[in-house]
C-alpha cells in the first residue's frame, strides 16, 4: 500500500556566513493515512526545516517527498497546486500566523478563494461549518484576530487548515504557546477531527510527554537525522537510542514520587548544525559511547517489529 | 516557630488610577529560609505580577493597593533588596542580558554596585560564580558576549548574576520555559543544587506541574488573582482539594499511562477585571452548584498546612 506521505533521503542545506548549514541530513520516513506521527528533537535538530520542506516553504537540496506516491518536486504546476490542498500547516504562534487586519471569516475563507472551491454561497456555508466544528461561534466571523484568546486563535488556524479538506496537517508546536487547560482542548479537538475526517498529522514538538499521549508513532531527530522511530507507547517504555532515553529522563512527570527519583541528566548543549562530527552525532554527549561511536556513524536499522534505531550498541 | 524569610499578608495589586480594579486580591503567603515554593497558575492569574510587586518592578499603571510585605522580620523595601538579597531569574535569558556587554561586565556590575567590590576582586568573584553555575571554561566565557552562548549557557549566566550577592531568596519566573527539555533538566538540577549548597530559598513561578512535582517543597495555586489552594507538594498531588487544581492535573499529560484523551477544562480563563459573581472558577467547574455562583468561598484550612478556597471543602 502506498503511504500518504513518504520522504526519501531528504537533505536541506543552506549557505550561511558561518559555512554550509546542513539542517536535514538524509531523512526517510512515512506517514500513513489517518495516522499521527510525532517528531521530537532539540533546537537545531532540523525538525522544523523538515516540516517546512513538506509543505513547500523550504526547497530541499536532495531527496524526494512523495504524496500518495507522487513526487512533488517533479510534478507539474497543476499537480503541485492540487497537492498543496492535501497538505496544510498549523503554526506555533497563533498571534503571528493570522493577518491582524482580516476578519476571521475572511481568514478561514481565503484558502477556498485561492483554490476556487465552490460558489460564493458554498464558501460561506463552508466557513460557518468550519467555525462551528472547531468550537467558534459562526457569528464571530466579522471579528478580528486580536479579539480572540490564544486558544481561540489556534482554533482559527485549525479551521483555516481544515478548509481545503486536507489529508495531512503538519503542526509545528501547535499548543506550546497555550495555557495547560487550553492545550488539552486543542489536542482533543485535533484528535476528534482525525477520528471524524481521517486526517493524518505530523506533529512537531519538544514536549515528549504530550507527543507520547497524542501520537501513534514517535520519530526522534538529532542533528538532522532520524535516530529512532517506533510506536509511541513502546518507545516511551523501552527506548533503543540513548538520546531517546535522555529525552524521556528529562521529562518532568507530574507525580512527586516519580519526579524526585534521581535520573541521569544529559550534559552539554544541542550540537550546532554547522558542524559534522565524524562518528555518531550523539557520541560527544552519550553516556554509553565506546571508541567505535566516535569514528563510525551508525546506520538506522530495524530493531524488532515496527521499530528502527541508529546506535552501535543496539543489537 | 521560625520566622519566615518572606511574609506577604493581604496583598492587593490594583490599577494605580482605580484601586477597586484589582489583579491580585487578598493574597497571603510565606516562604521559609531555604524553601522552594512553587506558584502555579495560568496566564493572568497574578503569579508574575506578585513577583514584580515583591521586587518593586510593577509596570506603570499597577500598584500595591493594600497589604503588608515583610522580609527577614523587617518591612520589605524592594529597591534595597532587589539584586542583593533577592535575586531574579526571568524566562527569556536573551532579553535578560545586554548583548552589548561581556558576560564579565554584566556580573561585575552587580558586584561593584551592591557589594562595592573593586575591579580585580569583582572579576575574581565573577570567575567563581561562573564555575559555581557549572559553565565550562569560565576564564574564556567571562570575556565573551551573550550572543556567543547557547540558551542554556545564557540562563546559567543569568543565574550567576541572580546569586552574585549571596541572596536569601531567588525569584525564578518560568526559568526553563524557553529552553529545550534536556537543558531544562540541567537548569532545574542546578537550581536544586544551589538551594542545597547555599541554602537559597526559591520562589518558582511556573505553569508546568511536572517541574512543581520535581522541585517544590510547597505549592500555591492561583486562579484569577487569588490563591485557591496551598499545600506541601505530596498532598497537593495525592489529594488536590480545589476542583481547579484537580482539573489542571487531569489536563496535564501523564506519559506512560495510555490516556486515550486529556481531560480538558471547558471555557476560558476569566479576565480579572470582569469576574463572575461568586467563585471565579464556578463557570468552568464540573461540580459547581447554586451557592458557588452566589458567594465567593473563603480560603479554609482543611488539613494541616493544606488550604483551599472551595465551598465543597470548607470544614
Amino acid at each position: 500500500m502506498i503511504p500518504l506521505l513518504a520522504i526519501e533521503d531528504l537533505h536541506c542545506r543552506f549557505d550561511t556566513p558561518g559555512g554550509p548549514l546542513h539542517a536535514v541530513r538524509g531523512v526517510s520516513l512515512e506517514v500513513a493515512a489517518g495516522e499521527t506521527l510525532g517528531l521530537v528533537g532539540e533546537s537545531g535538530s532540523g525538525k522544523t526545516t523538515l516540516a517546512k520542506s513538506i509543505v513547500g516553504l523550504v526547497r530541499p537540496t536532495a531527496g524526494r517527498i512523495l504524496l500518495e506516491g507522487q513526487d512533488l518536486a517533479t510534478a507539474d504546476r497543476t499537480a503541485r497546486f492540487a497537492a498543496r490542498r492535501a497538505v496544510q500547516f498549523v503554526f506555533q504562534d497563533p498571534f503571528a500566523s493570522l493577518n491582524p487586519r482580516r476578519r476571521v471569516a475572511q481568514l478561514i475563507r481565503e484558502p477556498l478563494d485561492v483554490h476556487r472551491i465552490g460558489t460564493a454561497a458554498e464558501r460561506d456555508a463552508r466557513v460557518a461549518w468550519l467555525m462551528a466544528r472547531v468550537g467558534l461561534r459562526p457569528e464571530w466571523g466579522h471579528r478580528l484576530p486580536h479579539e480572540f484568546s490564544g486558544g481561540q486563535r489556534q482554533r482559527i488556524g485549525i479551521a483555516r487548515a481544515l478548509s481545503l479538506t486536507p489529508r495531512l496537517i503538519v503542526c509545528d508546536e501547535p499548543v506550546s504557546a497555550l495555557d495547560v487547560s487550553i492545550q488539552a482542548q486543542v489536542i482533543n479537538l485535533l484528535a476528534d477531527l482525525q477520528r471524524e475526517l481521517g486526517i493524518a498529522y505530523l506533529v512537531i514538538s519538544h514536549d515528549l510527554a504530550l507527543v507520547e499521549t497524542f501520537a501513534h508513532r514517535i520519530a526522534v531527530m538529532y542533528l538532522g537525522r532520524i535516530v529512532e522511530i517506533g510506536p509511541a507507547a513502546e518507545v516511551w517504555r523501552q527506548p533503543h537510542h540513548p538520546f531517546t532515553r535522555a529525552l524521556i529522563d528529562a521529562v518532568p512527570v507530574p507525580d512527586p514520587a516519580i519526579a524526585r527519583l534521581k535520573r541521569p541528566i544529559l550534559e552539554g548543549d544541542p550540537p550546532s548544525p554547522l558542524g559534522t562530527p565524524p562518528g555518531c552525532a550523539f557520541a560527544p554527549r552519550c553516556p554509553l559511547a565506546v571508541a567505535r561511536c566516535h569514528t563510525e556513524p551508525p546506520l538506522l536499522r530495524p530493531v524488532g517489529e515496527k521499530r528502527i534505531a541508529s546506535c552501535h550498541l543496539v543489537n | 516557630m521560625n520566622q519566615p524569610l518572606l511574609s506577604v499578608a493581604g496583598l492587593d495589586i490594583a490599577r494605580s488610577d482605580d484601586p477597586t480594579r484589582r489583579v491580585v486580591r487578598n493574597l497571603s503567603f510565606d516562604i521559609a529560609r531555604g524553601e522552594i515554593l512553587a506558584v502555579v497558575g495560568e496566564s493572568g492569574c497574578g503569579k508574575t505580577v506578585t513577583s514584580l510587586a515583591l521586587t518593586g518592578l510593577l509596570p506603570d499603571g499597577l500598584a500595591i493597593a493594600a497589604g503588608t510585605l515583610a522580609f527577614d522580620g523587617a518591612p520589605l523595601r524592594p529597591a534595597e533588596l532587589r539584586g542583593r538579597r533577592i535575586g531574579m531569574i526571568f524566562q527569556d535569558p536573551m532579553s535578560a542580558l545586554n548583548p552589548m556587554f561581556t558576560i564579565g561586565d554584566q556580573i561585575t556590575e552587580v558586584l561593584r554596585a551592591h557589594l562595592g567590590l573593586r575591579r580585580a576582586a569583582a572579576r575574581a568573584r565573577a570567575l567563581e560564580l561562573l564555575a559555581l553555575v557549572r559553565l565550562p571554561d569560565p576564564a574564556r566565557i567571562i570575556d565573551t558576549y551573550p550572543t556567543r552562548l547557547s540558551g542554556g549557557q545564557r540562563q546559567r549566566v543569568v543565574i550567576a548574576i541572580a546569586i552574585a550577592c549571596n541572596p536569601d531568596l531567588v525569584i525564578a519566573d518560568e526559568p526553563t520555559t524557553a529552553l529545550d527539555p534536556t537543558i531544562q533538566a540541567q537548569i532545574m538540577a542546578l537550581l536544586a543544587g544551589l538551594r542545597e549548597t547555599l541554602g537559597i530559598a526559591i520562589m518558582l513561578i511556573t505553569h508546568n506541574l511536572g517541574l512543581v512535582a520535581q522541585a517544590a517543597d510547597r505549592v500555591m495555586v492561583m486562579y484569577a488573582g487569588r490563591k485557591v489552594e496551598e499545600a506541601p507538594v505530596e498532598p497537593l498531588f495525592a489529594r488536590p482539594l480545589h476542583p481547579y487544581t484537580r482539573r489542571l492535573l487531569a489536563a496535564t499529560p501523564h506519559p506512560g499511562h495510555a490516556q486515550s484523551r486529556l481531560a480538558e477544562i471547558p471555557g476560558l480563563v476569566p479576565s480579572v477585571f470582569d469576574l463572575p459573581p461568586g467563585c471565579p472558577f464556578a463557570p468552568r467547574c464540573d461540580v459547581a452548584e447554586a451557592r458557588c455562583h452566589g458567594s465567593e468561598p473563603a480560603l479554609a484550612s482543611v488539613y494541616a498546612g493544606h488550604f483551599a478556597a472551595c465551598h465543597f471543602v470548607a470544614p
